[in-house]
């Protein structure tokens, strides 16, 4: 008995709702606004008709359901979903669950795209209310989405190809780039010279490794020549330049002569190393490099080699510590020397610039 | 000491073809065991009978011997024909090799001191020959 009363409420309630929807659609159909949708947005109406097919096939299935025929019997479709003009789908009860399933899907899909499209259609329905307000939307320069294109130099405008295509390359073929905002210009000289050079006390370790036996001029005539030091090195590249680019290099006297004799005393045996009256002083000549690196610090001259090697691992003192900033930025991981100045945001940003291009490298 | 006579061995390192400049450029090793250096002029007779073409096309140049003698090294290159020679060659080797004769100027401080005087002087007025006559001493 409870049953038949909620169900003969549920019957009266569906018939006042029905009558109250006709007299809103007689409204409607009665008054003078235009119904043309086809300036509009597509993406609402599509909604209207899904959501419309979604309750007739829900309505359907469920009168289906009460005369007890099964869901599964369905007719086969042979096109997929996305071709434009397939048939709709056949009157079985399992191609109306087909189609409730495809609208909750597409339902869904329009929902984020609604969300996305929200700006647009607030904007829309605000021009619509404000209608009456008499405010003409060509005045309102509220009215109108921000161009891009009035960005652009004012130049650009005279072609037309440009106008239409601005994202075409200049005829020769060159991109360049937009013009936005200043950039450092940076310059291979400006990488090169950022680090200190590495002491002669450890990079001599490299040829003369102190564990090993003293090895003496086996190699002999023409093979692989080991270099005794610095100046038998940039003798050898003196002499591959010349070869590869087919000429002698013009040379003041002094040096002339200086080559000479360094070819000489390499050719004899020695390392080519010091200069006049200290040549050929034994141990002097064979750790030349390491006792005479001068004026390779920006300091000066510390002595002999290992005085820099020294130095490099003093803290400085107390005031100029204090006067710098503690490792501030990732240029100065490899400069052990502090900094007097502190850094303005020209260069901060100028660092950041290197290290993304060699990151990039 | 110095045989003059004995064998003198060339071997070309580095072999190009330059096609851009028409000649064929390589380092030239010259092992001379019992002599002082070999001069230029025998080197590109042998030059020319081992790589077929006339001695005048063959230039050798920037010979340096090392030391204890025996062996110098140098440069040396091999021009497909006389024009391209004549247009690629620097002028001191087209004189050194005969194909051009030496400009003789007047000294270069002398010229100067003569296109000064003559800044001062309009129009075909004086010969060169009579302007130090006015500032002669």
């Amino acid at each position: 008995m409870a049953d038949a009363q909620v169900l003969c409420g549920i019957l009266e309630e569906m018939t006042s709702s029905m009558s109250s929807v006709r007299e809103s659609l007689q409204q409607i159909s009665k008054s003078e606004d235009d119904m043309d949708m086809t300036h509009g947005i597509s993406l609402l109406s599509l909604k209207h008709h899904l959501l419309l097919s979604y309750l007739q096939s829900l309505v359907l299935l469920s009168a289906r359901r009460a005369t007890g025929d099964s869901l599964t019997e369905r007719t086969s479709t042979v096109s997929p979903f996305s071709t434009v003009d397939r048939e709709s789908r056949g009157s079985g009860a399992g191609d109306l669950v087909d189609s409730l399933i495809e609208g909750r899907v597409v339902l869904e899909k329009i929902n984020v795209l609604e969300s996305r499209m929200r700006y647009q259609i607030e904007k829309l329905v605000r021009v619509a209310e404000e209608v009456s307000s008499g405010k003409d939307v060509a005045e309102d320069p509220l009215a109108f989405r921000p161009n891009p294109q009035d960005l652009v130099g004012n130049e650009r405008h005279s072609d037309e190809d440009r106008d239409a295509h601005p994202n075409v390359e200049d005829p020769d073929g060159i991109y360049r780039p937009p013009k936005l905002a200043p950039m450092p210009y940076t310059t291979a000289a400006d990488k090169r010279s950022t680090r200190q050079p590495v002491p002669k006390a450890l990079s001599t370790l490299l040829h003369q490794d102190p564990s090993r036996p003293h090895v003496e001029g086996i190699s002999g005539l023409g093979s692989m020549p080991s270099f005794a030091s610095d100046r038998a090195r940039e003798i050898q590249r003196i002499k591959d330049f010349e070869e590869d680019n087919f000429t002698r290099l013009v040379m003041k006297k002094t040096e002339a002569r200086r080559r000479r004799k360094d070819e000489e005393d390499l050719a004899l045996g020695g390392t080519g190393a010091g200069k006049g009256r200290k040549r050929g002083r034994g141990l002097e000549d064979e750790f030349a490099d390491v006792l005479h690196s001068i004026g390779r610090t920006k300091t000066g001259v510390l002595g002999d080699g290992y005085e820099e090697l020294r130095q490099r691992g003093k803290k400085g003192d107390a005031l100029s510590r204090s006067r710098t900033t503690w490792k501030g930025d990732l240029e100065d991981a490899n400069n052990d020397e502090p900094r007097l100045k502190k850094r303005t945001r020209f260069e901060k940003a100028k660092t950041t610039l290197h290290k993304k291009m060699k990151a990039r490298r | 000491m110095a045989d003059n006579t004995a064998p003198v061995t060339l071997r070309a390192r580095k072999f190009i073809t330059n096609r851009l400049l028409a000649r064929r450029q390589f380092v030239l090793d010259v092992l001379h065991p019992s002599r002082a250096n070999v001069p230029k002029n025998e080197l590109a007779e042998k030059l020319a009978t081992m790589y077929k073409t006339e001695k005048a096309r063959v230039v050798c140049f920037g010979f340096r011997t090392q030391f204890g003698g025996g062996r110098s090294t140098g440069f040396a290159l091999i021009y497909d024909d006389e024009a391209s020679q004549r247009r690629f060659e620097p002028k001191h080797r087209l004189v050194q090799s005969g194909l051009e004769t030496k400009v003789d100027k007047p000294s270069r401080k002398l010229r100067h001191e003569r296109k000064n005087r003559a800044k001062k002087v309009r129009g075909t007025k004086k010969t060169k020959a009579a302007e130090p006559a006015k500032k002669g001493k």
